[in-house]
């Protein structure tokens, strides 16, 4: 299996303002995405995701670090050859229909006239722009521009995709077909690397995901992996259950949320699958009635929670220790 | 050749904006209004008003081509990075000279194409007379072109790394310092003070000579310029434009795209 994309180390410290201030975005990205694999870079806001696709596609120079796209060192123009990249929130020509946009793009590339012409209509039909061929780009809403945006990003048939947050701004119908066409792109042999926060997606269609924070890449695997395999807590709904009963189940380690009011249904919440049996064998002992069991396994919003949370617990331990990267 | 044809695709997109552009359309109205009302006033001066006319002809193209290369060079490269569109093009395989040579030529192309349209109806002017458009027109028209391509780079220089209303402040500075620097010079000679004339003189190496460009006594009493001058000062001007963009090129190379 070979590596079409490589980042090692890769940093980066922007300078702001009259003072030149320093802003760390990037303290350190290391991930290799491989040939065939959808992979996706997932983070909260302001983690460092789009800084790294930028370096990566030679918009921003890194400080430190180095890269690779299908072998080729990032910031050569060889890089790029067979790259698409959709930015954040992409912007066109506001003068320029779609059609003639793409033919723009697909000029650069060097196709003959034919070739774009062929490849324009499919691509337009496929992401679901065939009504406003010739309305001028200064007249599509957001989602519309995220569209034309994919079909820019895959006007060459690129073997590799860089996409980012390709979610973002569009209709749960336009999400599913985003989804859809980066399965397709897979199926092709293509390999697609995207940035998201839009978890769910991320999970729908990724092989593997690199998890980043504070500008750091703190995990990289299958989904499976990285999310914890054992199960995190388990929810069990009861019914029946007199408040004076509640000293008992918080003892064994359980706790006690009324849901529906003082003297209603219950919902308890066992620290492990364990405890959850004995809590379920108490309520009924109680005279109470079980009408809802639920182990909760790791869901990469957990994941996220967990990370933040050890972050933070880093940070205080080392503050004071050094003044940071 | 797959280099002409990204170089032809980024000029000719460059060149479709500019001519969509809606104040383009406005200055060239305007200027095809103050050619024609040059005809007035023309008939309105006393003496030779066939000399008038040339003169406010000329006078005006000349604005009108120094104002396009002006605002259009400003914000050459300076839309592309606020509206981002430089984002889908520089990570594609071209590299970052080809960008902005590609620019430029646009631009050139869209410098040419408002001198052409407004020449046109300066020429209808002076036909419809019965006045004869001299070959000194011609060669001021050709002079006038390259001092604005000249200036367009002068203001792509400025717009790589400023915003676009300092650039041309800027730029407007050099093109005025450009119209006196033989004033200046002369002035420079008398002067006293060794340091201000040295730093006056020190300018003017840098700042570009585009009294050569100046043609309105010639076109105004029709007397024809060497052609070997108009070469001269061609040659002059496009090896300052090409400085210029090497300038450009190598600023831009060394930004981040954020
Ligand atoms: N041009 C810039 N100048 C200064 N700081 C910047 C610049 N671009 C990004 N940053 C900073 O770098 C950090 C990372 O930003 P980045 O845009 O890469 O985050 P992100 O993960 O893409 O976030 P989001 O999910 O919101 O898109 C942020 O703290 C941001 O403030
Ligand atoms: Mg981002």
């Amino acid at each position: 299996m070979s590596v079409v994309l490589r980042a090692h180390k890769l940093a980066k410290t922007f300078r702001i303002g009259f003072w030149r201030k320093k802003v760390v975005a990037l303290r350190d990205a290391t991930f290799d995405v491989n040939e065939h694999e959808v992979f996706g870079l997932i983070g909260p806001n302001g983690a460092g995701k789009t800084t790294t696709l930028k370096i990566l596609t030679g918009l921003v120079k890194p400080d430190a670090g180095e890269g690779s796209l299908l072998g080729q060192p990032i910031g050569s123009v060889d890089a790029r050859r067979h790259l698409g990249y959709l930015p954040e929130a992409p912007y066109f020509y506001e003068y320029l229909t779609v059609g003639e946009l793409l033919h723009f793009y697909g000029g650069i590339f060097g196709m003959s006239r034919a070739e774009r012409q062929k490849r324009i209509d499919e691509l337009i039909e496929k992401v679901g722009l065939s009504h406003a061929r010739d309305r001028p780009l200064r007249k599509f809403s957001k989602g519309m521009l995220q569209r034309a945006g994919l079909a820019q990003a895959l006007i060459h048939d690129p073997q590799l995709v860089i996409l980012d947050e390709p979610q973002t701004g569009l209709d749960p119908i336009g999400r599913t077909q985003v989804t859809r066409l980066i399965m397709e792109l897979r199926e092709q042999g293509k390999s697609v690397f995207f940035a998201s926060h839009i978890l769910p997606d991320v999970e729908r269609v990724c092989d593997r995901v690199a998890v980043m924070f504070n500008g750091k890449v703190v995990g990289v695997g299958r989904l499976s992996e990285l999310l914890k395999a054992q199960v995190l807590d388990v929810e069990i709904l009861a019914e029946g259950l007199g408040a004076e009963s509640r000293p008992e189940f918080e003892q064994l380690g359980c706790s006690w949320r009324d849901v529906d009011g003082e003297g209603g249904r219950v919902m308890l919440v066992a620290e492990d699958v364990k405890v959850g049996r004995e809590a379920m064998s108490l309520v009924l002992q109680r005279g109470g009635a079980v009408r809802g069991y639920n182990e909760r396994h790791e869901h990469l919003e957990d994941l996220f929670v967990r990370q933040a949370n050890s972050e933070q617990e880093g940070a205080a331990a080392t503050s004071g220790a050094s003044g940071g990267a | 050749m797959i280099v002409l044809q990204k170089l032809f695709s980024i000029a000719a997109n460059t060149f479709r904006e500019a001519i969509r552009n809606r104040v383009l359309h406005a200055v060239l109205l305007m200027s095809f209004a103050l050619v024609i009302s040059s005809l007035a006033i023309g008939a309105l001066s006393v003496e030779n008003n066939a000399r008038v006319i040339r003169d406010m002809g000329v006078t005006f193209i000349n604005f009108t081509v120094i104002f396009v290369a002006i605002f259009s060079g400003v914000s050459l490269l300076q839309v592309e990075l606020q509206r981002k569109t430089i984002y889908t093009i520089v990570t594609k395989p071209v590299a970052r000279w080809l960008f902005i040579v590609g620019k430029f030529l646009g631009l050139a192309a869209t410098l040419f194409v408002v001198q052409l349209l407004v020449s046109l109806v300066f020429a209808l002017v002076i036909i419809a007379r019965g006045d004869p458009f001299s070959g000194v027109i011609v060669q001021s028209l050709v002079l006038m072109f390259f001092e604005g391509a000249l200036i367009a780079a002068v203001a792509t220089v400025f717009s790589s790394f400023s915003t676009p209303v300092l650039s041309g402040v800027l730029t407007f500075g050099v093109f005025i310092l450009g119209r006196l620097r033989g004033a200046l010079y002369k002035y420079a000679e008398l002067m006293k003070e060794e340091a201000l004339a040295t730093l006056i003189k020190g300018m003017g190496v840098v700042i570009p000579d585009l009294t050569l460009h100046r043609a309105d006594i010639e076109v105004a009493y029709t007397i024809p310029l060497n052609w070997s001058f108009v070469a001269y000062t061609c040659t002059y001007s496009l090896a300052y434009t090409g400085v210029c963009l090497i300038l450009a090129i190598l600023i831009f190379s060394r930004r981040d795209f954020v």
